[in-house]
């Protein structure tokens, strides 16, 4: 990876209330690591007014109050100043607890009825995109959107697809691809990733999510086309 | 000592003031859609600001007390009606034992804000054909209706289109032409619009480059440019992150402004600056605690006054 993204990062204002720290440009676990390390250092030492934190692949939310961030001398600035010298402090990398989880996949069919959209796009036959999707073990990079929505990569750069124009319902166990990027989606929930297959895996219990954020995940595919 | 809900509104909840810290896990803070008006509601009753209160949008529910209280119906104007009598926005009311409360006919805006003497129980709850318990039990016993003479200023909630947004990391990708319109050409509200999000109609708008962005988060407020042009404002119970372009975002002290915007509703965006919208939020936030000190003085007067009687 490109030694600048240990050091460098960019501050950007997410409307009034809250900051986004992006510590590169790309999706790689260094650049991950980065988020995650910050993430747990800023949760254990909190900084007054700060409300909420989002880690994503290559960022670090804070969310604020604003009613205490707009009391400081100079507003937002001061957070950002703040921010700031945690962010000299060194990066103590947190080790990953890790878990892997293999998921089983029926692709195609009336629950994966975008892969032959994929296939004839692309030009890649069937049960190529099935290996190709089902090669790599992916890295948890983040949870959101919806309670639980795993956040994997990186995906083969050969399945690279836009997400669809409008966002379309989703049924529990969908799994999709977007970019570099494939997901389940753990609920019902409306969303725009194409669908290629389905698990019955359990993504949730009580509410709260099974895959945590450096986790891996491994598709295990249960049919050919 | 509970209110029980005769009839079931389309989209009620008992709402609370969002859940924090929670959102790494994807879990979304959820809460009021008009904090404005949900936080004067509570003022006018004598509630800490964040007291969980009904949201109500139309057609709305039935409501019959089973104990008298005081209520405060902040927001939209849904011609509210107790007992065949109308009752005012924006001032607290003692509602009779057996009261029983509708809303006949909206007027203006599109969720109006029930706050009562004590909040209750059940947060973030859709209403269904049940009993909701109060949080605590009401002192009073009236058999009668009576309106407090006394009412907050809301001038605030202006129902007036502009809305005033900061820019997006990737507003920069709107090319010239986009950009224009998106400042200054009056939008539509469309009907694809709930507690998750609020779409709007406009000309279809251009981008200078396709390019995927990484997901990252997203916050109330947000307006993400979706594939085909047309944007969308992620509302309270907005998603954590996405994937989406977000060109600009709408500042804290708009928002309830905009929440109470119904389909068809025109809004016309305005570029300000973080001092701005802090400014805005700050006089706003000033504006409640003096409707909120002035609310408990009034409230004790009358106490002491009529303390026989009630």
């Amino acid at each position: 990876m490109n030694a600048e993204n240990l050091k460098g990062y960019e501050i950007y204002a997410l409307g009034d209330s809250a900051i986004t720290i992006e510590f590169g440009k790309y999706i790689n676990p260094e650049t991950n690591d980065l988020v995650i390390s910050r993430f747990k250092q800023f949760q254990e030492t909190p900084i007054k007014g700060v409300l909420d934190l989002i880690p994503s692949y290559h960022s670090l939310t804070i969310c604020y109050d604003l009613n205490v961030v707009a009391k400081q001398k100079s507003g937002l600035h001061s957070l950002i100043d703040q921010v700031k010298l945690y962010l000299e402090e060194p990066i103590k990398l947190h080790a990953n607890s890790s878990q892997l989880h293999e998921i089983p996949v029926v692709y195609g069919g009336k629950n994966g009825s975008d892969l032959l959209r994929v296939s004839q796009e692309k030009g890649i036959d069937l049960n190529e995109i099935i290996r190709l999707h089902a090669e790599p073990t992916y890295r948890v990079y983040m949870l959101g959107f919806i309670p639980g929505f795993a956040y994997l990569g990186e995906l083969n750069s050969k399945l690279t697809m836009p997400r669809k124009s409008a966002p379309q319902p989703m049924i529990p166990g969908s799994i999709g691809i977007a970019g570099l990027q494939t997901g389940i989606y753990p609920s019902f929930s409306p969303g725009g990733w194409n669908i290629i297959g389905h698990t019955d895996y359990p993504l949730l219990t009580n509410g709260i999510p099974i895959l945590q954020a450096g986790d891996r995940v491994k598709f295990i595919p249960l049919n050919q086309l | 000592m509970s209110l029980i809900i005769h009839k079931v509104g389309i989209l009620d909840t008992i709402q609370h003031f969002g859940v924090k810290g929670l959102q790494s896990k994807g879990i979304r803070p959820g809460g009021v859609m008009d904090q404005f008006s949900a936080s004067i509601a509570n003022a006018l009753v004598g509630n800490k600001l964040n007291e969980d209160l009904l949201e109500i949008h139309f057609p709305a529910c039935e409501i019959i007390f089973k104990k008298s209280c005081i209520i405060a119906l902040v927001g939209a104007h849904f011609s509210a009606k107790l007992n065949e009598k109308y009752l005012p926005l924006n001032r607290p009311i003692l509602i009779p034992t057996n009261g029983k409360l509708q809303f006949v006919a909206p007027k203006y805006g599109r969720i109006v804000y029930l706050a009562i003497q004590g909040g209750l129980i059940g947060q973030g709850r859709l209403i269904k054909n049940s009993e909701i318990a109060f949080k605590k039990k009401p002192k009073l016993n009236s058999s009668s209706l009576h309106i407090f003479p006394w009412s907050a200023d809301v001038d605030w909630q202006k129902y007036s289109p502009e809305i005033h947004v900061i820019q997006g990391r990737e507003w920069e990708r709107l090319n010239e032409e986009s950009q224009r319109q998106f400042c200054c050409k009056p939008f539509k509200l469309s009907h694809h619009a709930d507690r998750m999000g609020y779409r709007l109609q406009h000309d279809t708008f251009h981008t200078r480059t396709k390019e995927e962005i990484i997901s990252s988060a997203v916050n109330f407020g947000t307006i993400q440019l979706l594939p085909n042009g047309q944007t969308i404002v992620l509302m309270a119970d907005h998603q954590t992150t996405g994937g989406y372009p977000r060109i600009a975002h709408v500042i804290s002290a708009d928002l309830p402004k905009l929440a109470q915007k119904s389909p068809g509703d025109e809004v016309v965006f305005h570029l300000t600056d973080q001092e701005t919208a802090e400014k805005e939020w700050v006089a706003q936030q000033k504006h409640i605690r003096q409707i909120q000190n002035i609310s408990q003085l009034k409230l004790d007067e009358f106490f002491q006054k009529n303390s026989n009687q009630l």
